[in-house]
């Protein structure tokens, strides 16, 4: 398989950064390099879950090996320390899919080496904007969007490349299992879609997001969350 | 293992800041622990009714209500003025709760009534450890928390 020469990823070991590499591994995507943010501290959000869609023992390790990719290895860290910054600074590769932890929100430095970094948002933007937007969407409407930005300083505020709805009577999920199955599945599905677009056009066109309909979301009151699992498709 | 309490009520949001995210799902059963938990609460609340004493009036706009949910959902603290030197007390917190649930009688907000249900679990966890001086307000407050989440269940399960 043939890397992908001007694409990188920006990571931590997590059930996304796993959904992405693996759905871009059977299509055939090989990014040229991965920085991975090597966490020690096992966080809930960090579990992955055994499933059917992706392949949840991803070895990052050997898939580089065997493929040849850049692997950088950042110990301990976060992914504002400048050891991220510098790294990321210094890659060859302009698109950077970006797959960090929860609550990482990258530094604005990150804006200034001019990079482009490509983020799937859970939502439909500008109207969901935050977090656990699924779990609202789905009580609102109940369907579930996602959007494919390119970050920029201001939080789920960058130029939107592509975005998608599906409707949950035609989406079979268990939606018990969004946080770690699906919401990562469904996010590397669209993300692959994007990535196709841009190894085809060689860049990729975006919108600014349109200033009306603003709403930003928190993490969803655990009841709210039940209703939403619980609720009538 | 699947725990029996509703334990949101039982921790300080303030030290434990992650405690809402990823919160794991325990089916139907975790709805009616919540409301068990509240109904206890409502009880120790009626009981204290009696002992009301005269509370400041705080005007709440909209905007404002907006304003301090979204800053307590990023502080886990609420401030009355931009400098962050007066602090709510725990009968502010009532105070901004019970206009809130005046609010979403009328109209649901989720993204408002989410910070409704966490700064009632903040309520819920100060009540026995804090004065509080409107009894009567946090009694009709989760009276109406109460009737909000059951038109929901009704409509959405």
């Amino acid at each position: 398989m043939k890397k992908f020469k001007n694409l990188a990823i920006l990571c931590a070991k997590n059930s996304r950064s796993i959904a992405y590499l693996d759905t871009l591994k059977k299509n055939k995507i090989l990014p040229n390099t991965i920085i991975l943010m090597d966490v020690k501290k096992n966080y809930k959000h960090l579990k992955i879950k055994k499933n059917n869609f992706f392949n949840s023992s991803f070895d990052i390790d050997l898939f580089s090996s065997q493929n040849h990719i850049n692997l950088i290895k950042i110990k301990n860290s976060k992914i504002n320390d400048l050891k991220c910054i510098h790294a990321t600074k210094n890659l060859k590769e302009n698109y950077i899919i970006y797959a960090a932890n929860y609550g990482d929100i990258l530094s604005k430095k990150y804006f200034y080496l001019k990079k482009k970094f490509i983020h799937v948002h859970p939502g439909k933007l500008p109207e969901y904007k935050g977090s656990t937007t699924y779990y609202y969407e789905i009580l609102k409407k109940n369907s579930i969007s996602y959007s494919v930005i390119f970050q920029n300083s201001k939080i789920d505020n960058g130029k939107i490349i592509y975005s998608c709805t599906y409707d949950l009577k035609k989406l079979k999920i268990k939606k018990s299992e969004i946080d770690h199955v699906h919401d990562p599945y469904l996010r590397s599905l669209i993300l692959l879609n994007v990535i196709l677009k841009l190894k085809k056009m060689k860049k990729l066109k975006s919108k600014k997001q349109a200033k009306k309909n603003q709403k930003t979301y928190y993490v969803i009151h655990p009841i709210l969350k039940h209703i939403s699992i619980l609720s009538k498709i | 293992m699947i725990k029996k309490k509703y334990i949101y009520d039982q921790y300080d949001q303030a030290k434990n800041r992650s405690l809402y995210q990823y919160s794991p799902f325990h089916g139907k059963k975790f709805l009616n622990n919540f409301f068990s938990s509240r109904n206890k609460l409502l009880k120790k609340v009626s009981e204290n009714k009696s002992n009301i004493e005269k509370n400041d009036e705080i005007k709440f706009s909209k905007k404002k209500i907006i304003r301090y949910c979204k800053s307590f959902e990023i502080k886990k603290k609420i401030y009355f003025d931009k400098k962050q030197k007066n602090e709510f007390n725990l009968s502010d917190y009532v105070s901004l709760s019970y206009k809130i649930s005046s609010y979403l009688l009328n109209k649901i907000d989720y993204s408002m009534l989410s910070t409704f249900l966490k700064i009632n679990d903040l309520i819920a966890y100060n009540y026995r450890r804090k004065k509080i001086y409107n009894n009567e307000k946090l009694f009709r407050t989760l009276v109406t928390e109460n009737l909000i989440i059951k038109k929901i269940i009704d409509e959405k399960i």
